[in-house]
């Protein structure tokens, strides 16, 4: 187990150079002119000018691939033309509020998706699962900003229940700042006004995303306990007669959780895609949202900034659901040598 | 033919989608009104039986809107479809077929590219790029690949040491030879398969590009950046951005079930769900 996991640790790094190797090209060899990309829409030919300057674009292709690599590493990632600010502390501010968002979202279509695949995957009736496998169409069909304008148009403008964007009231004061999220640093410090606001607050954004993966969980998870109730092990559990309770939940279970935690994965790489649609329509105040505005207006370096953050989230997410799959599989664990 | 007497279910999928592509191929122009053209004095009428769908800020009626949004839409995913498929084919047959360090360095980077999430890496190149429909569709297109040439360098694996293709071998038959007469076909329902699962996602994916403001710009009506133009007045005027998006709903669930429809048909072995 220690060698597949320090192998797996050794190819982190590879990966992740390999992908500067790709943005490097998206910044300096797509683009007519890297500079005029950079430096923004309204620079002017000095600053296009300086920009050529610091991308050494004069400079031989390995050259400056290695002055990009230093650049990322000294934790230069370039300064939004609109701002002027630079880009890793803005993403870094506003990184606790997407993790908030998708902390929350990934909680809550789990909390739902898994109880009711269960309940499918053990139940015998058809009507169910196909009314399930119709579910998780839809919740895969609809786009998911769409969604979340119907949603806005349902409980802020007709219902008059829910904000429709923000992280917290204007007239409220956020709580301090512990953990960086609303919820836990109010339910710490105690501030009640805050906790309700930031609740009602990340309801519509969440339900979006709930609504467009629970189903698909489900799904999954029926699918999984399907196939464990048709295996040997619990037709001797069966023989045994332990009851169905224990068949179900002591022993399918687990080998369900193994392709579940699989799906999380994968669902993660969804869910940082959406996450830039869903704040871009609730103006929730994350990375999300921070890329948006530079999308709007057509800000590269931050674009290319959040580019790398969410795929450098996305292989630590991956390893960690390898180090699960390690852990809930013993098979695989066991000498690594299957 | 055979296959669709008796399967009721793909029938009726097909002809479903073949009355959709129809529509959104004829229906701009059996409607009467300019989808293009502004008409100030009718703005923001409710839908009626004059305008079914409504009219939008400039007061162009929303069902021609989405009707010839409908070619830009299902044009941009079948665009994406073939061109990644295409570029993901070529890799995996490549990679599977010939193995050794080709297969090593064209695995890899189809690793690199499956590494990023898909939207940011597309929004990236789309960034690059600059704005146009085509643009749009090359930046979904270049994360699109992988995929296929994962299942491609699978199915040829399966395929390779098969008696057929080594007996065209044992004839003296040319890689080349080989590949298109022998692997290709034996490939060819997996990958069409995909591509028809693959095509909703393609038109949902190319919208929520064009709702960022990448790729397709209005006024092109591609549903996605028809989604993005009625959003300031959406609140008020719900019509102008939910029948655009209804439009990609239905148009999504009909490909997949039609996936999976195929799927069935064409893979037995595996029975049904």
């Amino acid at each position: 187990m220690l060698a597949s996991l320090a192998r797996r640790f050794a190819v982190l790094p590879l990966m992740v150079l390999g992908m500067t190797l790709i943005t490097f090209v998206i910044t300096h060899l797509i683009p007519a002119d890297p500079a005029r990309v950079a430096a923004g829409l309204n620079a002017s030919a000095e600053q296009v000018a300086r920009m050529r300057e610091q991308m050494g674009l004069n400079k031989p292709l390995m050259a400056q691939y290695m002055g990009y690599l230093g650049d990322l590493l000294r934790g230069d990632w370039g300064s939004s033309a609109v701002s002027q600010r630079p880009v890793l502390p803005d993403i870094a501010a506003a990184l606790p509020a997407t993790l908030e968002l998708l902390l929350v979202a990934t909680v809550g279509f789990l909390a739902l998706g898994i109880p009711i695949g269960i309940w499918i995957g053990s139940s015998r009736s058809r009507l169910v699962s196909a009314l399930l496998s119709f579910t998780s169409y839809l919740g895969m069909a609809f786009p998911v900003f769409w969604l979340g304008l119907m949603l806005q148009i349902l409980f802020y403008q007709q219902l008059h229940w829910l904000p429709a964007v923000g992280r917290i009231g204007t007239q409220v004061q956020p709580p301090t700042t512990i953990t960086g999220s609303y919820i836990l640093d109010s339910l710490i410090t105690g501030n009640w006004q805050a906790l309700g606001s930031s609740i009602q607050h990340i309801a519509m954004p969440a339900i979006c995303l709930i609504l467009a993966r629970f189903a698909v969980t489900a799904r999954f998870v029926a699918g999984g306990v399907q196939e464990a109730l048709g295996s040997d092990y619990v037709r001797t559990g069966k023989a045994k007669g332990l009851s169905r309770f224990s068949i179900l939940y002591k022993h399918a279970l687990r080998n369900v959780l193994i392709p579940v935690n699989t799906m999380l994965g994968l669902q993660f790489g969804w869910l940082l895609g959406g996450s830039i649609l869903i704040e871009a329509v609730f103006s929730w105040p994350g990375i999300g949202w921070y890329a948006w505005r530079s999308i709007v207006s057509l800000d590269f370096l931050p674009i290319m900034g959040v580019t790398l953050v969410f795929s450098v989230a996305f292989i630590l997410i991956n390893l960690v659901t390898d180090l699960l799959y390690q852990v809930l599989d013993p098979r695989i664990s066991a000498g690594g040598n299957a | 033919m055979r296959s669709l007497r008796k399967n009721p279910q793909l029938a009726v999928l097909l002809s479903l989608l073949v009355v959709f592509v129809g529509t959104t191929a004829f229906g701009p122009l059996v409607r009467a009104d300019d989808p293009l053209k502004p008409n100030i004095l009718q703005k923001f009428r409710p839908p009626s039986p004059e305008h079914p769908m409504g009219t939008d800020e400039l007061g162009r009626d929303v069902l021609s809107r989405v009707l010839l949004g409908g070619r830009y839409s299902l044009g941009a995913g079948l665009a994406v479809v073939v061109l990644g498929g295409l570029i993901g084919s070529v890799v995996g047959f490549i990679s599977g077929y010939f193995g050794g360090w080709l297969d090593f360095v064209l695995m890899r980077i189809t690793e690199l590219f499956l590494g990023f999430p898909a939207l940011i890496l597309a929004i990236a190149f789309a960034a690059a790029f600059g704005a146009g429909l085509a643009q749009g569709v090359l930046a979904a297109a270049l994360v699109w690949w992988p995929g296929y040439a994962r299942l491609v360098r699978g199915q040829v694996l399966a395929v390779r040491n098969l008696q057929f293709v080594e007996a065209a071998q044992a004839l003296g038959a040319r890689d080349a030879r080989v590949l298109l007469r022998h692997v290709v076909p034996a490939c060819f329902g997996e990958i069409v398969v995909k591509a028809t699962l693959d095509m909703g996602l393609a038109i949902l994916f190319v919208a929520s590009l064009g709702f960022l403001g990448l790729g397709v710009r209005a006024p092109t009506p591609e549903w996605g950046t028809m989604i993005a133009e009625a959003r300031p007045y959406i609140l008020d005027k719900w019509w102008t951005g939910f029948y655009p998006g209804a439009a990609i709903g239905v148009t999504v669930v009909l490909f997949n079930m039609l996936g999976d429809q195929i799927r069935a048909v064409l893979t037995p072995r595996r029975g049904q769900i």
